[in-house]
């Protein structure tokens, strides 16, 4: 008759690390002494363990880098606050506005070639995610940000069929559209609890989509794959792509509701989206 | 740090809580005493957690110089290697929540790859991220939990009690974490080169 195995991996890892007290330490060498499929357990832990050790390249730091490392220590020796210009952020941005305002812009560069600037108070800042802002810059010193990228006169109009109810769920209505370049198109919607979404509209042939390691889910609504990218918060949504029937939709969350359980709803966002498919699906606009 | 602790003590030198006190008295450069001997591993272990040599060792830069201007709050009862890597695991998850990894591939060919068995593992899908290697492909798969307290636990050296410290977390959570993350990445190894292979033959 074989005995269930009772012995806790927990216990394995306590006994691998010997941390176990004395007492226990015997009981758990006893039961590996006779269980095969704790030795199997243990065995993978060290086959691990040896993988990790063996395959783990030696890290070259370079000279360049400790003589930057000593140089910040000797300014954090010499005063209070390290210079702003020695803060880990993206070392080739030219300013601490930028610096500063990058997390939220990050998607915004990524998703639009081309963003414009705009009268937007950095205390109205995008809070979908946890973006911490070290001070309060001077107000010469503030980037705009534009909800919607000015249209461009000179482009024709779109050849794909735009999508733009001038309602969607959840109180949304459509504040602006634009142009800002060929095949491009841009919409901004609002309601009155300080959701503001950034709808992106082009040919589904150019088919770009962000996939992140981590944080990114895709769920498939009325047969179309879209992808989510979470908000750091719970439930929360930060962005969402698919492509149908022709056009490539990227909804960006501009503005949320703040705090550490505010945000982009998961259950909002794709009650809007399908309200979204619902429009192109009536052909209006 | 336990007897496995792949981070070695050079010969000869003061241990890390001579060290400190030397710096709290005065002797400011002998804080190099412990870039020496930590920066290199802890900016290896930061690299397997971001995937970029370059951004561990911008993380890494930032945990000593947070090191050295908190000095003054390190209590000696813990060892100085967990309190360290303990501000390095701050520093990473404010680095998570204010910066993303993000590759763009098209749509039709995540649809497409979506239904086989190793969607991420495909060698045309490693060609769009940097050039990594196994290790490294095996850790970004597991979820930021179970790649702390393995990369601590494995490459680091750390106990779980230990570790426990570092994540903020228990000590029964910390060991939980450790065991899974060591089947899961055994799983995921073992899996990530069998299909290497199949590929090379096929």
């Amino acid at each position: 008759m074989v005995s269930r195995c009772r012995l806790r991996s927990e216990e394995l890892v306590a006994w691998q690390d010997g941390s176990l007290p004395s007492g226990q330490r015997e009981i758990v060498e006893a039961h590996l002494a006779a269980c095969r499929h704790c030795q199997e357990r243990m065995a993978t832990f060290q086959e691990v363990d040896r993988i990790i050790e063996d395959g783990a390249s030696a890290v070259d730091v370079s000279l360049r880098r400790r003589a930057d490392l000593r140089a910040r220590l000797h300014d954090a020796n010499q005063g209070p606050t390290l210079s702003a210009s020695r803060k880990l952020a993206l070392p080739h941005l030219p300013s601490l506005g930028a610096r500063i305002l990058v997390p939220a812009l990050l998607l915004v560069f990524l998703l639009l070639p081309a963003v414009g600037q705009a009268d937007f108070p950095l205390s109205h800042f995008v809070r979908f995610g946890e973006i911490e802002t070290t001070r309060e810059l001077p107000a010469d010193q503030q980037v705009a940000i534009r909800h919607v990228t000015p249209s461009d006169p000179d482009v024709p109009p779109p050849s794909f069929s735009v999508v733009a109810p001038l309602e969607l769920p959840l109180g949304l209505v459509r504040v602006q559209q634009s142009t800002p370049g060929p095949e491009q198109v841009e919409l901004l919607y609002r309601n009155g609890d300080d959701v503001a979404l950034l709808f992106f509209q082009a040919p589904a042939d150019i088919g770009m989509v962000k996939l992140e390691r981590a944080g990114t889910e895709i769920v498939t609504i009325r047969g179309t794959p879209v992808l989510l990218l979470d908000d750091p918060r719970p439930d929360a949504v930060s962005a969402l792509t698919w492509e149908r029937d022709g056009v490539f939709f990227n909804v960006l969350v501009l503005e949320a509701p703040t705090g550490k359980y505010g945000g982009w709803k998961h259950a909002d966002a794709l009650q809007v989206v399908e309200a979204m498919m619902t429009a192109q699906d009536a052909g209006q606009e | 740090m336990s007897t496995k602790a792949s981070i070695a003590q050079p010969h000869g030198l003061l241990a890390d809580h001579q060290v400190i006190k030397k710096v709290r008295t005065g002797d400011v450069e002998a804080f190099e005493v412990l870039v020496d001997r930590y920066h290199g591993p802890l900016t290896r272990h930061l690299t397997y957690q971001v995937g970029d040599p370059e951004l561990g060792a911008d993380l890494a830069q930032d945990t000593f110089v947070e090191a050295f201007r908190s000095l003054d709050r390190f209590i000696g009862h813990r060892p100085f290697a967990a309190w360290l890597y303990g501000i390095a695991h701050n520093r990473l998850l404010m680095h998570w929540r204010h910066q993303r990894v993000r590759r763009l591939i098209s749509l039709d060919w995540l649809t497409e790859f979506a239904a086989t068995p190793f969607p991420l593992r495909q060698k045309d899908i490693s060609m769009l991220y940097e050039e990594q290697d196994v290790l490294s492909t095996v850790f970004a798969e597991l979820s930021p939990p179970l790649r702390d307290a393995l990369l601590l636990h494995s490459l680091d050296g750390f106990t779980a009690p230990e570790i426990a410290g570092i994540l903020g977390i228990s000590r029964s959570a910390a060991e939980r974490r450790i065991s899974r993350a060591k089947e899961q990445f055994r799983h995921s190894y073992d899996e990530l080169n069998s299909a290497e292979k199949g590929m090379e033959r096929g």
